[in-house]
């Protein structure tokens, strides 16, 4: 089987949306490419669909589509695709992050009459007007009219959130792909979009993460001395990032709300100087954007808990990465997170916006390290039980394999010469 | 289906006139709306990807050219003074 992925980048989202499987794939059977608008690597089975010059017309693409109330209708980038070479040998294609102003929606409807097809819906972005997550607001279940949230990204100068809905309503009509999913949160949501609930091909295939994690998130001492922190603290890992959906500024509330009940680090990773209101009462440690070997490594073993307020997440790899490392996860209730966790019995998940019982639930497992300790032995069970990379390859395997052997009508046309 | 695309004259008088902020509205979620988007965005492969590449083009060029005046104010300004001052 050959399938072609495609995506905005590369190396960036290299874990969920297909340049990791060019490699893990391989042994199956299953040949893959990868084509993506910004090519970071030097790989040789990744095509590069910008050339120089095409940076300067995206970046004048998006500033249109937004003074226009547009989103993800202008971009030609789906056109490139389809004249490329791995796009016309490819058996099936899968899609991955394709909002970012990666193909025309109109021209997406067109590629998957071309090739069999395979989307993965990494957030709710296709099910909503402009925005990637409603975030609390229903409007999405009834054609986002009015919608009273334009600055989210993609922010949008009028509200024409309505037609962008029911322009994707159109689309879906007529939709012949099958849609991945990986949380039975974003299962829920698609079953419950009036764009997407008639659809029958729908999958859920949580995302794997490789067993290699699983045994260095013993070495909390080395860990926390490379990063200088004391053995003895109590270590707390946020994420922090300016996307209000992260929930960044719900945890800084939480732990700035009363002393800590022990000395305390923050461990954040991401984004720099979002903590600063911390500096006085806490250790802090800002990592940066941390990936690969240095999170499993050194940062996951180094935490005793992660506190990730998100108020919207379509799965939630961080999490997933810190229960195979055996530590503790805290959560809001109504996003995929509770679900993913096992919340209660793994996961601690507190109401949405209640930052005081987070800041409980932080001082809960900071005075209660046995229950701490055996939350992260229940969350690395639930790893090795649900999220292993063969059980996700498998079921990827699975899924080519049947949408390759699924009769087709025949298409007419090839990708550059229409009938 | 695959694209099919009306004249581009019409399209453009028509992207023109209806799709600016605060100007009369035009429904891109219509079947009409669909086939103007489509025709939309061939002229921007068609008529703005040049373009874009001819700006890029000049930009690296008047980069090239800069780089000249750049390295002769570094002679002037930091390596003149220095080798007058040794003498």
């Amino acid at each position: 089987v050959k399938v072609l992925h495609v995506s905005d980048t590369d190396l960036a989202s290299r874990r969920f949306a297909g340049f990791d499987l060019i490699h893990d794939l391989a042994s199956r059977g299953i040949d893959s490419r990868q084509a993506v608008l910004q090519k970071k690597s030097k790989s040789r089975d990744v095509t590069g669909l910008l050339a120089p010059g095409d940076g300067i017309l995206q970046r004048l693409l998006a500033d249109t589509e937004r003074a226009h109330s547009l989103n993800n209708l202008l971009v030609p980038w789906g056109r490139l695709l389809a004249d490329t070479k791995e796009f016309a040998e490819a058996d099936l294609v899968h899609y991955h992050l394709i909002h970012n102003q990666v193909i025309s929606l109109y021209d997406l409807k067109w590629l998957f009459g071309l090739k069999r097809s395979v989307w993965t819906f990494h957030d709710p972005w296709p099910l909503t007007g402009h925005c990637i997550h409603p975030m609390g607001c229903d409007g999405w279940t009834k054609g986002c009219a009015p919608c009273p949230f334009l600055d989210r990204r993609f922010p949008i100068a009028e509200d024409r959130a309505d037609r962008l809905w029911r322009g994707k309503q159109r689309i879906f009509r007529g939709l012949d792909a099958d849609i991945v999913v990986a949380s039975p949160w974003m299962l829920d949501m698609v079953r419950s979009s009036p764009l997407t609930s008639h659809l029958q091909r729908v999958h859920l295939v949580p995302f794997g993460i490789k067993a290699r994690h699983n045994e260095a998130s013993d070495h909390k001492a080395t860990s926390r001395r490379r990063l200088r922190i004391p053995i003895d603290d109590y270590v707390i890992l946020i994420r922090a990032s300016t996307w209000d959906a992260k929930g960044t500024r719900h945890a800084m509330d939480a732990l700035a709300a009363r002393p800590a009940i022990r000395p305390t680090t923050v461990l954040v990773i991401d984004e720099r100087g979002l903590t600063r209101q911390l500096y006085g009462e806490y250790r802090v440690r800002e990592l940066g954007w941390v990936d690969g070997d240095q999170l499993y490594d050194t940062v996951l073993p180094a935490s005793d808990v992660l506190l990730m307020p998100s108020l919207a997440e379509s799965f939630g790899l961080l999490a997933v990465e810190t229960m195979a490392a055996g530590r503790a996860v805290i959560c809001y209730e109504g996003t995929a997170l509770p679900a993913i966790t096992h919340a209660p019995d793994c996961g601690l998940a507190v109401p949405m916006g209640d930052t005081l019982a987070l800041r409980a639930a932080i001082d809960h497992l900071a005075t209660n390290r046995d229950e701490a300790d055996r939350r992260g032995r229940a969350g690395r069970a639930i790893v090795e039980r649900e999220y292993a990379h063969e059980q996700y390859l498998d079921r990827l395997e699975t899924l080519y394999n049947a949408v390759v052997a699924r009769e087709r009508p025949a298409i007419g046309g090839t990708a550059s010469s229409p009938p | 289906v695959p694209p099919t695309f009306p004249d581009a004259k019409e399209l453009l008088t028509r992207a023109q006139s209806s799709s600016t902020v605060g100007s009369p509205d035009f429904d891109f979620s219509t079947p009409e709306g669909e086939v103007a988007m489509r025709a939309a965005v061939q002229l921007v492969l068609e008529v703005a990807r040049p373009l874009a590449r001819r700006v890029a083009l000049y930009e690296r060029s008047l980069g090239l050219l800069v780089i000249p005046v750049l390295i002769r104010r570094v002679i002037i300004n930091r390596v003149l003074p220095h080798l007058v001052r040794r003498r």
